[in-house]
């Protein structure tokens, strides 16, 4: 019975990996990548103890302890110390969204293909496919621990110790594969691939957002998130084995209940049946409703989401005006008055950040959506639309405009949420300028960044990812710039670069112009584009 | 019959990179007209069509439909076209009535008597969702949609693919109904009694180059016809003269089976009266035949004998 239900479970194995080694070469090398060579560079990013203590104090701040996790509050600390707190939550996370991406494509994607129900004709066992892809996610994680731990062990930080690195590479490929557990699980739940992503990635920020919030308070209760048991282990000074032990009981939890599932559910179907509906529709009309139509459920998911992620971030602001307060060389220094001051001017320096995190949110939805006119064109959802007399113009226009406007719902939501979560928390509420400075000084690069995925879309089909792919770099440069010291010139690289005062500082007339400019001169150029293709971008 | 020319193909070729899908294309059909397009898979009918409907960019050569260009001028041509692509895809969460609805709407035309009467015609179940209809039913959609709008072309790729017999009449009732109302339709598919049985004129795509086109009566000179006789005697010698082919002998019945090519039946039926035969049928050739010999010509060149 148990032999019958993973037969063939390593033919599909090697399949996989044939399908998928590309990615798993990509994400092995850039988290190794990060994980070693920041070990190698750490002693001489921070060479000096003045560096190093200015680096501990930028860290303890809440805003750096938000978004990496806490560091210690013993006394010798070492640079084996500093690279753990700052890397065992951002690496799992890392990790996490690396094995969930590659889980869910090969369970629920192979299905939506056809693969599943191909191959299950055959002599390929019920459970193949998730066993499979746990042993494709095992693969990339056991890799991932082996190089890693051999590569802190030769990084030798000062203040480091075998059994931390290994410890710290179990933490991170450990997490992956509780992730890439959870996205097989995901894939079980419902019937499209889309769907099952976006369930594991909710999990994956919810894990991270709540052990943000719990960090932030009380990091002692960070067991309470998947994300947080890495901070448990206090690799270097602790090194707790436990949070290992946690994990591969949640993996194997995990994996269980997605057996479980998958025993019940049919082929091609998910736990939740789809219902008839209505046989007519006012709303449909053309490919904007429909558009819309399809996209609803997304559109709310990213709405909700971005008030939650800033209503999370925003609860935290109170926080560190307490830890001003309770400064005492802060009040010796400066008077009551000049303390709220001191305390806005703060929280105005963590919110250049934040909103870039907003920005973030905004510019992926808006990038995810552009993508979909190439992506509806390939499903054949299109075709129905080009027989018809609907010009190229309405469907670029429908699905870019849907697009650009979405970018910005989402950023508003998200500095929404940003300012009812700190008007809840805070004593004497940050005035809402500031948080329409934002919105007012993102707009532009977050249109400029949907508009540059267009233009890819439309002129190197072929390289339309790199448009995600230049966000995720525009977030890494703006978010690290100040621990990884970067030059001016380089924050420029990026749009967000050309606001990154906002909302400390207005942004100029003449920079939202030039952004503008940008923006109508990119959308006729990816017009143009899409007016030369054929409608299947072959 | 001095019938409008709707759609002009002339030489057209596409490439996709280094691969050439088309390599010479030419096509032309009337008002009242009903072209079968066949040919295998691959050979780039969808891709013509798509051509056509102004969704691909020609490389070279002009396509032009109501005397306009395909590519240019879609948005005007495709007020006065109907179209069933060959895979159809349906936006998911919609409902199958949504989406007929949709599609009518997108091609200015309106929800009418027809579409509830083809909707019935077909057995659809409109409530449902479109990610749990099957192959055929999604088919069904799109040639609801179709067939209700009242335009001048309609263009049909592989339609009967997924449909099962019942609703394969439905459909050449329809195409019928269309082709007495004078409207111009192109049919494309591997399905030969198909085409057959309601095409005037056929064109016969392989490899991206139509090697014949005509009117089914013209197109049949070019074939074999089938004989069929029986007779006490032996007619073994037959397979030897050239022309004949397929050669069968059914035994202890004495009937004999074989196709001969078109311009040696002369000499075949002269030997044949030489023979005292029981019965003898002479068959027209189906489009099979004609079909099979365009794409097995390697083959078929050598099976001069039975096997």
């Amino acid at each position: 019975m148990l032999k019958e239900n993973f037969a063939q479970t390593g033919a599909l194995l090697k399949i996989n990996l044939r399908r998928d080694w590309v990615k798993l070469l990509t994400w092995f090398l850039i988290l190794v990548g990060l994980l070693v060579g920041y070990a190698y560079k750490i002693g001489t990013l921070f060479s000096g103890e003045k560096a190093m203590a200015t680096l501990v104090a930028t860290l303890r701040t809440p805003a750096m302890i938000a978004i990496m996790g806490y560091i210690p509050d013993q006394p010798a600390i070492t640079e084996a110390i500093i690279y753990s707190s700052e890397m065992v939550v951002f690496m799992s996370l890392f990790a996490g969204l690396a094995s969930l991406l590659i889980s869910v494509g090969a369970t629920r994607g192979a299905e939506e293909e056809g693969l599943v129900e191909l191959l299950r004709a055959k002599a390929v066992g019920q459970q193949a496919f998730i066993a499979a892809a746990w042993l494709e996610n095992l693969l990339l994680n056991g890799l991932l621990f082996l190089t890693t731990g051999v590569g802190l062990q030769f990084a030798a930080m000062t203040g480091a110790n075998a059994a931390g690195n290994w410890l710290l590479a179990a933490l991170i490929a450990g997490s992956g594969l509780v992730f890439g557990s959870i996205g097989i699980l995901a894939a079980q739940l419902t019937r499209e691939g889309r769907t099952a992503t976006s369930y594991s990635l909710a999990a994956l920020g919810l894990a991270y957002l709540l052990r943000m919030v719990i960090d932030v308070r009380n990091h002692q209760y960070n067991w309470w998130s998947l994300l947080g048991w890495p901070e448990q282990a206090g690799v270097y000074y602790h090194n707790n084995w436990w949070p290992v032990v946690w994990q591969l009981l949640a993996i194997v939890v995990v994996l269980v209940a997605a057996m479980v599932l998958n025993a019940q559910r049919d082929l091609n179907g998910g736990l939740i049946a789809v219902r008839a509906g209505k046989t007519t529709s006012r709303f449909l009309r053309g490919p904007l409703t429909a558009l819309i139509k399809t996209d609803q459920r997304s559109f709310w998911a990213w709405l909700i989401g971005a008030v939650v992620i800033g209503m999370m971030y925003g609860s935290i602001f109170n926080h560190i005006s307490a830890i001003i307060a309770a400064n005492p060389l802060m009040q010796q220094i400066v008077s009551a008055g000049r303390q709220q001051q001191a305390v806005t001017q703060l929280i105005l320096n963590f919110m250049t950040l934040l909103s870039v995190v907003m920005a973030v949110l905004g510019t992926i939805r808006g990038q995810m959506l552009a993508n979909h006119l190439y992506l509806d064109a390939r499903q054949g959802y299109l075709e129905l639309y080009f027989a018809r007399p609907v010009s190229r113009l309405r469907v670029f226009s429908s699905y870019l405009g849907w697009a650009i406007l979405n970018a910005w719902l989402v950023l508003a939501a998200g500095i929404l949420g940003l300012y009812l979560g700190s008007a809840a928390v805070m004593k004497q509420p940050l005035a809402l300028k500031y948080f329409i400075r934002i919105f007012s000084g993102y707009f532009g690069p977050v249109a400029v960044l949907v508009i540059f995925s267009a233009l890819l879309l439309t002129w190197a089909p072929r390289w339309r990812q790199l448009g995600l792919v230049y966000t995720g770099i525009g977030f890494g440069i703006m978010y690290f710039h100040s621990l990884l010291k970067l030059p001016t010139w380089v924050m420029e690289l990026v749009p967000y670069g050309w606001v990154r005062q906002v909302p400390v500082k207005t942004v100029s007339g003449a920079t939202i112009l030039s952004m503008i400019v940008i923006s109508l001169v990119g959308l006729g150029l990816a017009y143009w584009g899409y007016r030369q293709r054929d409608q299947n971008f072959n | 019959m001095a019938a409008t020319e709707v759609l002009t193909v002339n030489h057209l070729q596409k490439k996709f990179g280094k691969f050439t899908a088309l390599r010479e294309i030419n096509l032309t059909l009337h008002a009242g007209e009903v072209l079968g397009f066949i040919g295998p898979n691959g050979a780039g009918k969808s891709t013509t069509i798509r051509t056509i409907l102004g969704m691909l960019r020609p490389t070279a050569g002009t396509v032009q439909v109501f005397g306009q260009d395909a590519w240019r001028d879609a948005v005007t041509i495709h007020r006065r076209l109907a179209y069933v692509p060959g895979d159809v895809y349906l936006w998911p969460n919609f409902t199958g009535g949504q989406t007929i609805d949709l599609l009518l709407k997108m091609s200015g035309q309106q929800h009418n008597a027809k579409t509830d009467d083809l909707i019935q015609k077909f057995a659809l179940d409109p409530s449902k969702k479109n990610q749990t209809y099957s192959k055929g039913n999604r088919q069904k959609i799109a040639l609801i949609a179709a067939l209700s709008s009242d335009v001048e072309v309609y263009i049909f790729d592989e339609p009967t693919s997924g449909l099962d017999p019942l609703n394969e009449i439905v459909f050449q009732q329809e195409i019928s109904r269309l082709k007495a109302a004078g409207k111009a339709i192109l049919l494309s598919s591997h399905i030969l009694s198909e085409v057959e049985k309601t095409c005037d004129t056929i064109a016969i795509i392989r490899e991206g180059r139509i090697i014949e086109a005509g009117q089914l009566t013209e197109l049949q000179h070019l074939t074999r016809i089938n004989v069929t006789v029986t007779t006490d005697q032996d007619l073994t010698a037959l397979s030897k003269l050239p022309g004949v082919h397929q050669f069968q002998q059914h035994q202890p019945a004495g009937q004999y089976n074989f196709a001969v090519d078109s311009d040696a039946l002369q000499t075949v039926l002269q030997t044949l009266a030489a023979q005292k035969l029981t019965s003898i049928q002479i068959a027209p050739p189906t489009l099979e035949d004609l079909f099979l010999r365009y794409y097995d010509q390697g083959r078929s060149a050598e099976v001069t004998t039975h096997a």
